[in-house]
């Protein structure tokens, strides 16, 4: 099972980069979400995976029964979620934004903060 | 039912209340922040509030020091789950010192941002949002577990978007598209690494992977997951040849938004690298992968200096130099001697100091002329002799000249690359100061000697008329730091001390792991 979810964690990664690489903004954004579903899913796998043993421990008990599955990932992945959905909604609103007052969604048409003019310093004064 | 003692895993009593102290550098600003939000109609009450926690901060972060000075590195465990079960918060020398430095250099900021901020900017949260940049700072700097350290890495990102595009003009949100979207990408790659070291190693615990890692050879996963750690948080750093965001992005917020990024952000990506390949993955620490790290230095140091000799806009060429110091750090911790190390530490307080001036003084000039273009910039050496020299003083210290903060790390790192022969790390190290030299040399002929060019005439005048009382005050943050720096300068014993000591824990981290697991190794 592990390999196989190893498999599909590569592939979202390729993906993802294929994404990250392209020039339109939204394409980029997809990748990031693609990114972060791929981290989510590798963690989850390598905290190994244990099918239909919830980690559930009898009220009263200090430990479990039998062999449980990591419930650790689980936190882990919460949390990752979390943060990176606040962060995707952050940067989705911001490329909506800059696609307003820009008027482009391509990154190399995107030069208000470094003009491509060249800038030179007198020679002297 | 079985009953189990848990004594191996919980502690059986409540926290000690003096460990909670390790706590206060990050609870403080985080309180403070909360409390602002609550107050948010009220914004004329925000730099009041901000600034006396921040000065509570300063005092707290100079405790938890003096305590780490005389205790040695301190830990604690949240919810009573012993390490490596609980998250553990460590305080060594290294964490303790940097978070004092941030203190300050943040409440510096605060203080410029009583002029700067506007009422506007103050209720889109300008002031809770660089506390909450401090708690993100400060609880990297204090965290010993890593995925911990992921969530603080956010909690800062977090706070510099919401930072960088306060204000909404077009070329910030253009800055901001590229800051934003590398970070992201950066704490994401910082992420997929943290979850292969979990998937090899089953724990976070930096002390306890410590042990894990340290008998280990440098091979196969390892490689993978040290590899990755070094791409992201070099990505974080802005090191060469990742570091075109920074530039792209830094001039365009707020001034003093920027000055808080140039002194802290940068310098958590170095602080990461600094302790995962020491106390983390120790053997990755002494492997091929340092002769990269060494290399990514060099260039780091080379082509941000060249970069700022090719600017005209006085906060981009700081930008770059900026970026150039990243390459000192980068050199020193891949030399890794105890020496080395230490001139890392000394140097990242420095930079953290100094990059913060520097842009702050970059905001008196803005707020006097109006521009920060250097085509234009002149005459200010006649208008504003204090500005004048103040902005020769930081050039000075930024530089590396005696007898302030910069030269003795510089002086200290350049002798332990020729003592163990790495002379391209001494040749790049010259060679970036000495293009940082021609560089701030022509921004202060230029913008200050040169007499007043007659189409500026106008503009000058028209700016004259727009200062205030704050525009005095702002000069103050700028001086603080200053004679900050100058004292470093003239008796750099105490932080040699400091940062010497922040590397023997780093060299040898049994002192580090002895803390974490309450001396039971």
């Amino acid at each position: 099972m592990e390999s196989y979810l190893s498999i599909l964690v590569g592939l979202y990664f390729a993906c993802s980069v294929y994404l990250l690489l392209s020039q339109s903004l939204v394409r980029i954004l997809i990748g990031i979400a693609l990114l972060g579903n791929g981290v989510n899913l590798l963690i989850f796998t390598s905290g190994r995976i244990t099918r239909g043993v919830p980690p559930i421990i009898e009220k009263g008990a200090k430990v479990a029964e039998a062999s449980i599955a990591n419930p650790l990932p689980q936190a882990l992945i919460l949390t990752a979620i979390v943060i990176s959905f606040a962060l995707f909604a952050f940067v989705l609103v911001l490329s909506y934004r800059a696609y307003q007052e820009i008027g482009t969604d391509d990154t190399a048409k995107m030069r208000i903060a470094e003009p491509i003019e060249p800038s030179h310093l007198p020679k002297g004064y | 039912m079985k009953t189990i003692s848990t004594e191996g895993a919980m502690l059986q009593t409540a926290t000690a209340a003096i460990d909670w102290y390790i706590l206060a550098p990050v609870v403080i600003p985080l309180v403070t922040a909360a409390i602002l939000i609550i107050f948010r109609r009220s914004v004329g009450l925000h730099p009041y509030i901000a600034l006396l926690a921040l000065a509570g901060n300063i005092y707290a972060s100079f405790e938890l020091l003096m305590k780490v000075k005389l205790e040695g590195p301190l830990a604690m465990t949240m919810g009573n789950w012993l390490p490596p079960f609980g998250i553990s918060f460590t305080a060594d020398f290294l964490g303790a010192t940097l978070t004092l430095t941030s203190s300050l250099a943040v409440f510096c900021v605060a203080l410029y941002g009583m002029g700067d901020a506007s009422a506007r900017e103050r209720r889109f949260g300008f002031y809770p949002l660089i506390l909450t940049l401090l708690v993100g700072v400060n609880g990297s700097f204090l965290t010993g577990d890593i995925f911990n350290l992921y969530v603080w890495f956010e909690v800062f990102v977090i706070s510099s978007f919401g930072l960088i595009v306060l204000g909404g003009t077009r070329k910030q949100l253009d800055g901001a598209v590229k800051y934003c979207f590398l970070s992201l990408i950066a704490t994401t790659l910082f992420l997929i690494a943290t979850g292969y070291l979990y998937g090899l190693y089953g724990t976070l615990n930096m002390a306890d992977l410590s042990k894990i890692v340290a008998p280990l050879k440098f091979e196969g996963p390892l490689v993978v997951v040290s590899g990755l750690y070094l791409l992201a948080f070099s990505m974080k750093a802005a090191a060469f040849p990742l570091y075109f965001w920074l530039p792209a992005s830094y001039h365009t917020p707020k001034i003093v938004v920027s000055a808080l990024f140039a002194g802290l952000l940068t310098k958590v990506g170095a602080y990461s690298l600094l302790r995962t390949f020491t106390i983390i993955l120790p053997v990755a620490g002494d492997s091929w992968l340092m002769d990269v790290m060494f290399y990514v230095g060099v260039g780091t140091a080379i082509c941000g200096a060249l970069g700022a000799v090719a600017q005209t806009d006085l906060r981009r060429l700081f930008s770059f130099l900026l970026v150039a110091s990243i390459g000192f750090m980068l050199i020193g911790i891949s030399i890794g001697t105890e020496t080395a190390l230490t001139a890392t530490i000394f140097y990242m307080v420095h930079s953290i100091l100094i990059m913060t001036a520097l842009f702050l003084i970059a905001g008196v000039i803005y707020e006097h002329r109006g521009s920060l273009d250097l085509r234009s910039l002149s005459g200010i050496n006649k208008d504003l002799p204090l500005l004048s020299l103040l902005f020769l003083g930081l050039g000075f210290v930024a530089m590396g000249f005696p007898p302030f903060s910069g030269f003795w790390p510089k002086f200290v790192l350049i002798s332990e690359t020729i003592k163990q022969e790495a002379y391209v790390g001494t040749f790049a190290i010259i060679f970036s100061s000495f293009l940082s030299i021609i560089s701030l040399g022509r921004a202060f002929a230029f913008g200050f000697w040169r007499p007043l060019t007659p189409n500026a005439e106008d503009e000058v005048a028209g700016q004259a008329k727009k200062l205030s009382v704050y525009s005095k005050l702002q000069y103050v943050p700028v001086l603080l730091l200053m004679i900050l720096v100058t004292i470093v300068g003239i008796a750099p014993g105490f932080l040699f001390d400091l940062s010497s000591m922040g590397a023997k824990g780093l060299v040898d981290t049994s002192s580090y792991i002895a803390a974490v697991f309450g001396g039971a190794l």
